[in-house]
């Protein structure tokens, strides 16, 4: 009976207060069903057992880990903003009658209320949902769909330890909330009146610094690795720099303009400044959020899209044939026929041969001078670093169709991700004059599946190159096989391991007397790579989508709260102004002007972290092999303005209910 | 010609979904002339309210006509109500309505802002009134930092820095402690003297008392009145409170 009375008045407060619970139970119910489907999807067999899925599953196993952590301060978040809103209700409750324990009690039900429908709901959507991304998720790897239903019982379970957790976590935050304060304090503590904040210079000067450093860093990084490197350093820099200038940094300003007079005390300003200075106080740790959870949101959309997009072109650039052959072997001389001989005496269909010796060779390069033999260990030498591809002559024209002649002594040269614009150039000691700079040249996957600045030189004979491998090795004791590459497109697409098995009758592994007589085979296929490609890149767009659909939501209650919250507070201020001879339109344009500045800051300042981010972002996708700027920059640009769109429905439909609040007299 | 006239001023309420009328105000008639301070007395109900949002424009009669210097106030538009409730009332409220997000003197300020004064102007009107009222020493404060009585002068400060033809105060002493209710109503004394006119709306004896005439209101129509005359202070809080005990225990017609 008495139970009875306590989930009765549970559900009544629930009803009562249903502009504020809705949102939060819609939002809670939206994270398990994101938690459970990208756990699901992590732990399914159907996934794992596919070529390229165990990239998705691992990739998606580290998501668990954001939502995990994300779910947490979302949730608890949130819900303060509720019960800030509540604690006038608890005081009322007080005040008739009811002790702190049956306070307790009440907001037991109603958690265990919340709990219960959010879990139930998010578990059954995600159930529905989890069959349509896995359909998905296979067709994007081009995998066989299968029919059937799947329900993941160690994701339900796990699901409710998680949010058993964080709503045990929030209830016993309501209870110290509703502990520490008296009644008379919750009845009045929506009016307490708050001090005005103070200028706080050194933070809004600290956060400028942050931001304009983090900026800085990320215009001027030009090396993917040492992009790599500060990535973090730039990103954290300028969270620490968006919170401090919303914070801080806003009402600096304000209090700034607050103190020219002239300007203050004009109608429109006078009402704006002071009431933005509160507004600020109150919501720019809200703002900041909405900052950043956006850019996170946009950043995440833009690459992996980018990627996605892209993965043809990366894996052509890798793979410029079907099969990639590499022999790794000190002759050089006879390398190409052994090669060429398996084709024959194999059968295998081959089409578009392609077959070349090279050896690679790194250095630092200042000017013409490269510095070889350095340890490739060191990032302070990684500006410097340059990998170097010498190239014969004879396969150089065999493959271009050219008739390029080079006296001793000359060289070509073909650079990538870099210039090289020198007449000579050193390579340890020996010189060389560049005879010509190629325009184009061959697809090395060598070069494509590394980042480094690369720069092929084509020399005249076989012997120079293998003479300057042979003083590397005595004077730098660096060893690097010369490679021979031979690649072509298989008619009867085999596999990977049939090819390779093919191959195997080349090499020599088993104990020799001179080391250099040893001689690997590589063999690589266009179709394996792929589908790992596609598991890679698949499992980044899952997870950029799950986690953007996350923190969108995050973003779309935090701004819902913040105009209701708003709306209240604003709804006695406007009408003591009235009443004190302010004009109903003036009333208005001052509110639309300051709800539209609070609501599009955020946007804008995500517009600008994305525009600056652009240049690091792409050096460090340069590191997963994309290379293709516009196609990030259009879909960065197409992402923005989706999310702005979005933003703006959002906008439009809070604020309607934020006015509504302010109207209700 | 009055500074105020009120003539058969009828309000009728009807409530939205149902077809109920409330009559707040059958028949009202008075006059308050020039330099007059005046204190309309009535029990909770008796149309007090109603009669001074009315007065103050912010509600409009049913029927009835009230003029301000001679301009009918039912009449203007809504459009210029705002500005007319600035240039000529001055408003004191029972919850003193200061903002707290301005200082107090940004809260005195407020509606020479909104009437686009330059702030040399403002600053020469504020220093005096601030001194009238012994305030000086809050300007800079904030409305929650300061005591209800100190309040209750700032807010009679942003009232009258207008310079405005009347000051309307609705239950001014109503959230004061005596002390302060004593020494707002010596404020309202030296303005008056000062040649302010004053209409307060009140429930405090005592407030009255201060008053140079007392209405009172009953069902929607003034009942009565006292003129101070050379009566003491004493005297008209005696005579007012007779009045009221005869108003309650449903005494005969006199007005």
């Amino acid at each position: 009976m008495r139970n009875f009375f306590y989930s009765r008045l549970a559900l009544d407060n629930f009803k009562k207060n249903a502009r504020m619970q809705i949102p939060f139970l819609l939002s809670s119910a939206l994270t398990v069903m994101i938690f459970y489907l990208v756990f699901s999807l992590s732990t399914n067999e159907g996934i794992g057992g596919l070529m390229g899925g165990n990239y998705v599953q691992q990739l998606l196993g580290f998501g668990i880990g954001v939502i995990i952590v994300f779910s947490i301060i979302f949730l608890f978040y949130t819900y303060s903003f509720l019960l800030k809103r509540r604690k006038r209700e608890f005081g009322l409750f007080n005040i008739l009658g009811m002790e702190k324990k049956h306070i307790a009690r009440m907001l037991f039900h109603e958690t265990f209320i919340s709990f219960s429908l959010s879990l139930v709901l998010g578990i059954l959507v995600g159930i529905l949902f989890d069959k349509l991304m896995y359909m998905l998720l296979l067709r994007m790897i081009q995998a066989d769909v299968h029919f059937g239903f799947y329900i993941s019982t160690s994701g339900i379970l796990c699901s409710f330890i998680l949010f058993f957790a964080i709503y045990i976590l929030i209830y016993v935050f309501s209870l110290v909330q509703v502990h520490i304060a008296n009644p008379i304090e919750l009845l009045n503590s929506d009016k307490v009146g708050e001090k005005e904040p103070r200028a706080k210079w050194i933070l809004a000067l600290i956060g400028l610094v942050c931001l304009i450093t983090g900026y800085c860093m990320a215009v001027t990084i030009t090396n993917p690795l040492m992009a790599f490197a500060m990535f973090f350093v730039a990103v954290i820099l300028v969270v620490i720099g968006t919170y401090l200038l919303f914070t801080a940094g806003s009402v600096t300003l304000l209090k700034l303009l607050k103190k020219n007079k002239r300007y203050y005390y004009k109608t429109n300003h006078f009402i704006s400044i002071s009431n933005m200075i509160y507004r600020m106080k109150q919501n720019a740790v809200g703002l900041a959020n909405i900052c950043i959870l956006s850019t996170m949101v946009l950043v995440m959309l833009s690459t992996t899209v980018s990627l996605w997009n892209s993965m043809q072109e990366i894996l052509d650039q890798r793979f410029p044939r079907d099969i990639i052959v590499s022999l790794r072997d000190y002759d050089l001389y006879t390398s190409k026929d052994r090669l060429l001989q398996v084709i024959d005496q194999q059968g295998i269909k081959a089409e578009n041969e392609m077959v070349y010796r090279y050896v690679s060779m790194s250095g630092l390069l200042h000017g013409d001078q490269v510095d070889l033999g350095f340890d490739q260990g060191g990032l302070s030498d990684v500006n410097d670093a340059i990998t170097m591809y010498l190239i014969p002559l004879e396969d150089y024209n065999q493959i271009m169709h050219t008739q390029d002649t080079l006296a001793p002594g000359e060289v070509m040269v073909y650079s990538m991700r870099m210039n090289y614009n020198q007449p000579d150039i050193r390579i340890g000691n020996q010189n060389f004059h560049v005879k010509k700079r190629l325009q184009e040249f061959m697809e090395n996957q060598e070069a494509s599946s590394t980042v480094s600045a690369s720069l092929f030189i084509v020399l005249d004979d076989v012997d120079t190159i293998l003479q300057m491998q042979d003083v590397l090795e005595k004077n730098y004791s660096v060893y690097n096989r010369p490679t021979t590459i031979l690649a072509f497109d298989d008619k009867d697409s085999r596999s990977q391991d049939e090819i390779a098995s093919l191959f195997s009758g080349l090499e020599h592994t088993v104990e020799l007397e001179d080391e250099k007589d040893y001689t690997w085979v590589y063999t690589e296929c266009k179709g394996t790579g792929k589908i790992e490609m596609m598991g890679l890149y698949a499992g980044f767009l899952f997870l950029g989508i799950f986690l953007s659909i996350l923190f969108v939501i995050a973003t779309v209650l935090i701004m819902y709260y913040k105009q209701i919250t708003e709306g209240y507070q604003d709804q006695e201020r406007f009408e003591i102004m009235e009443k004190v001879g302010l004009e109903k339109k003036d009333i208005r344009r001052s509110i639309n002007s300051q709800v539209l500045t609070v609501f599009f800051l955020p946007l804008i300042v995500a517009g600008i972290h994305i525009a600056f981010a652009l240049p690091l972002i792409s050096k460090l996708m340069n590191l997963l092999y994309f290379d293709n700027m516009n196609l990030f920059i259009i879909t960065t640009i197409i992402c923005f303005s989706l999310f702005a769109l979005i933003y703006c429905v959002v906008y439009v439909l809070t604020s309607k209910v934020y006015y509504r609040i302010v109207k209700a007299r | 010609m009055s500074l105020l006239e009120v003539r058969n001023v009828k309000k009728i309420y009807t409530t939205r979904f149902s077809s109920n009328k409330v009559q707040a105000l059958s028949d009202v008639n008075f006059n308050v002339e020039k330099g007059e301070y005046v204190a309309i007395m009535g029990e909770s109900g008796s149309g007090k309210t109603t009669l001074l949002n009315i007065l103050a424009a912010l509600d409009r009669p049913t029927n009835g006509i009230v003029r301000l210097n001679g301009k009918d106030i039912t009449k203007i538009k809504d459009k210029q109500i705002s500005s007319f409730r600035r240039e000529h009332l001055g408003f004191v409220f029972q919850d003193f309505n200061l903002l707290n997000n301005f200082s107090n003197k940004d809260n005195i300020l407020l509606p020479l802002v909104l009437a686009k004064m330059k702030y040399n102007d403002m600053i020469h009107l504020l220093i005096p009134v601030a001194r009238e009222l012994g305030i000086e020493e809050l300007l800079d404060k904030y409305p929650y930092e300061i005591s209800g009585g100190q309040k209750q002068r700032v807010a009679i400060a942003r009232a009258i820095i207008t310079n405005p033809e009347l000051i309307l105060a609705d239950e001014p002493t109503g959230a004061l402690d005596s002390k302060s209710t004593e020494e707002l109503l010596n404020v309202f004394t030296s303005l008056n003297e000062n040649h302010q006119t004053i209409l307060m709306v009140t429930h405090s004896t005592k407030a009255a008392a201060h008053a140079k005439r007392v209405l009172f209101i009953k069902d929607g129509q003034v009942f009565h009145q006292i003129y101070r005359g050379e009566k003491t202070m004493d005297e008209m809080y005696q005579c007012i409170s007779d009045t009221l005990t005869l108003l309650a225990t449903g005494g005969v017609h006199h007005a």
